[in-house]
């Protein structure tokens, strides 16, 4: 791909990005089991409160929507984001490990500590930033090598998965109460868990703007990268500290919603490049359309029954994960 | 351009300098590098050379003795501002893809950038295109770096060092891998950059000749020690050969350039048969 192709290629993106995000809102707003059309749903958020359509938008789907629409960003931009740093294209918060710590502490939180629910962003950012620090560490070799950051985030992943039934199977008199969390998906949430998550949601998200040039740097190399002044060590971890207050904040929603970190920054690096100026807002609104528009999917396509978005996504998702990988192996 | 210092105190000065990392290790090592002059550090494989380029530029630290910058301790300067008055092409080929030639460069301006500004100035503008044209690589700022031949990536890769606007210059085997035509002309680049600009440059040079031609300070490393350090052409001789590579040859020069004769020629006699 040339100079052009490439710049006609970004401004696409740019366009088609937000289009797709509103259209997937519109598709959230307007389908399930009664249809409202979209001139009634514009005049619903306007103000009127038509009774039944009017309660349907304002308390089922479209806080249903707005979360759709974090989770998806904050999974595709922590994708994005540890993509970079790690220097390994298959790095998902889902597959390495990062959603698992997050979602073992949330796990915890829920069945020990029920009555704080409202920390359970905050735990579940810290599970997932431990998850990540380990799998760094553990990969560490004088630098830490694409390979082994795979194969240690798989092994931490099904440790903490154990770890994590093994605690249900403790605790299965209360396990009730976390299981339609577990499925991973939006189905029954509210505002009641956008409002404890779209503070952290929208903080990291402003906050990966910020690490748009150390993370573009860091794509030279370590070494390359300090030499033009990043002190690389220092950003790194800070990036990953953000991934995993992304991913954590999804987790502590959604549960665990695999893929959408993997294939949104894949895809859009795909076909625009892997300038983070780009390659991070594009994913942004790339991850929240393509988790709205799941949802929605798996909540009317099956009716009447109400599939999990997690396993649509998981359904999409792992196909491509195979077929990323068997691109690299051609390729390599 | 050239900032006021003065002249006798060196661009990079080592002291006692002891270093140890895995199996490369640098062992009292005491020099000079003279500003505005172009020195190529030699020696054979293992020696330290590269790791030596690497306590210049701070990447590495080391574990007694000091490196001294324009007379200041390096260790004490903060990343950011050594990338202000160091620049260096380390050995690493690493670029993103589908990334241009004058982006490329313009990562060479990081140093001087706040980290949410991400549109160069006018000033940053005025270095990129200084950088491409002391480079040559003006011909194809707007090429994609990868399809470029390795001759032209690689100065595009020592322009994205220039547009740092440092005034020393360090580069770890900068030839390597170039085809003899490429060689040297990017060793004419480096020296037509040095006298236009008076830019410190220090590098690493396997073929000695090359080092001899193009450098004004010579510096030889032997197994994480010092074994010669002058002007190229007094150094370069049988004795330094023995000394510093234990090869036996001899040196001639023709037309002004240095050519090395081993004396073991019987090894070549069945070739002539």
């Amino acid at each position: 791909m040339n100079k052009q192709q490439r710049n006609t290629r970004r401004t696409l993106a740019l366009i088609l990005a937000p289009v797709l995000l509103l259209l997937a809102c519109l598709y959230g707003l307007t389908y399930g089991s009664v249809s409202i059309s979209p001139g009634e749903v514009w005049s619903i958020l306007l103000g009127s409160r038509p009774e039944t359509s009017g309660l349907i938008i304002m308390d089922l789907r479209l806080p249903r929507v707005l979360l759709g629409l974090l989770v998806g960003a904050c999974l595709a931009v922590s994708g994005a984001l540890l993509q970079g740093v790690m220097s390994n294209p298959l790095a998902d918060p889902g597959i390495i490990g990062v959603s698992a710590g997050g979602g073992l502490a949330a796990v915890i939180t829920m069945v020990v500590l029920p009555q704080y629910s409202y920390l359970l962003p905050a735990s579940a950012f810290a599970g997932s930033f431990i998850a990540a620090a380990l799998i760094y560490l553990l990969a560490w070799d004088n630098g830490a090598s694409p390979v082994k950051i795979v194969l240690a985030g798989v092994a931490i992943n099904a440790l903490l998965g154990a770890v994590m039934n093994g605690f249900m199977v403790v605790f299965s008199d209360r396990v009730q109460a976390v299981l339609p969390w577990l499925s991973g998906g939006l189905s029954g949430r509210s505002w009641h868990h956008l409002g404890f998550a779209a503070p952290y949601a929208l903080a990291g998200l402003a906050l990966s703007l910020l690490a748009i040039k150390p993370a573009n740097l860091l794509t030279l190399g370590d070494d390359p990268a300090r030499l033009l002044g990043l002190r690389a060590e220092v950003s790194r971890f800070l990036i990953i500290l953000l991934a995993a207050l992304l991913a954590g904040t999804a987790v502590s929603v959604a549960g665990l919603v695999g893929f959408v970190g993997l294939v949104v920054p894949h895809a859009v690096r795909l076909l625009i490049g892997g300038d983070y100026r780009f390659l991070l807002p594009v994913s942004m609104l790339g991850g929240g359309a393509l988790v709205v528009f799941t949802d929605t999917a798996a909540r009317t396509w099956f009716d009447p029954v109400e599939l999990p978005a997690g396993i649509l996504l998981a359904g999409v998702g792992a196909p491509f994960f195979l077929y990323l990988l068997r691109r690299r192996r051609l390729a390599g | 351009m050239t900032r006021i210092t003065h002249s006798d105190v060196p661009a990079l000065e080592c002291r006692r300098l002891h270093y140890q990392h895995g199996g490369f290790r640098l062992n009292n090592i005491e020099l000079k590098v003279p500003r505005g002059q172009i020195t190529t550090i030699v020696g054979p494989n293992g020696s330290g050379k590269s790791t030596l380029l690497r306590l210049l530029s701070g990447l590495s630290v080391p574990e007694s003795g000091e490196v001294l910058i324009d007379g200041e301790a390096l260790r004490s300067i903060p990343r950011r501002k050594l990338a202000k008055l160091l620049a260096m092409l380390p050995q690493s080929k690493q670029v993103p893809e589908n990334l241009t030639v004058r982006e490329l460069v313009a990562y060479g301006r990081s140093p001087y950038q706040s980290p949410w500004k991400h549109r160069a100035s006018t000033e940053d503008d005025q270095w990129i295109g200084r950088a491409l044209k002391l480079t040559g690589t003006a011909v194809y700022a707007d090429r994609m770096f990868h399809t470029l031949s390795g001759g032209e990536q690689q100065r595009a890769r020592i322009a994205m060092t220039l547009a740092q606007n440092t005034d020393i210059l360090l580069l770890d085997e900068p030839t390597t891998f170039l085809d003899i035509t490429h060689q040297f002309d990017l060793l004419g680049m480096l020296a037509s950059i040095n006298r236009e600009t008076g830019m410190t440059i220090v590098m690493v040079l396997h073929d000695l000749p090359q080092a001899a031609a193009f450098s004004h300070h010579m510096i030889a490393l032997r197994q994480g020690t010092l074994a010669a350090a002058g002007n190229p052409r007094q150094l370069l001789d049988t004795a330094f050969l023995q000394k510093v590579y234990a090869l036996s040859a001899s040196v001639t020069y023709v037309e002004h350039y240095p050519v090395i004769i081993p004396h073991q020629t019987n090894l070549l006699n069945h070739l002539e048969e």
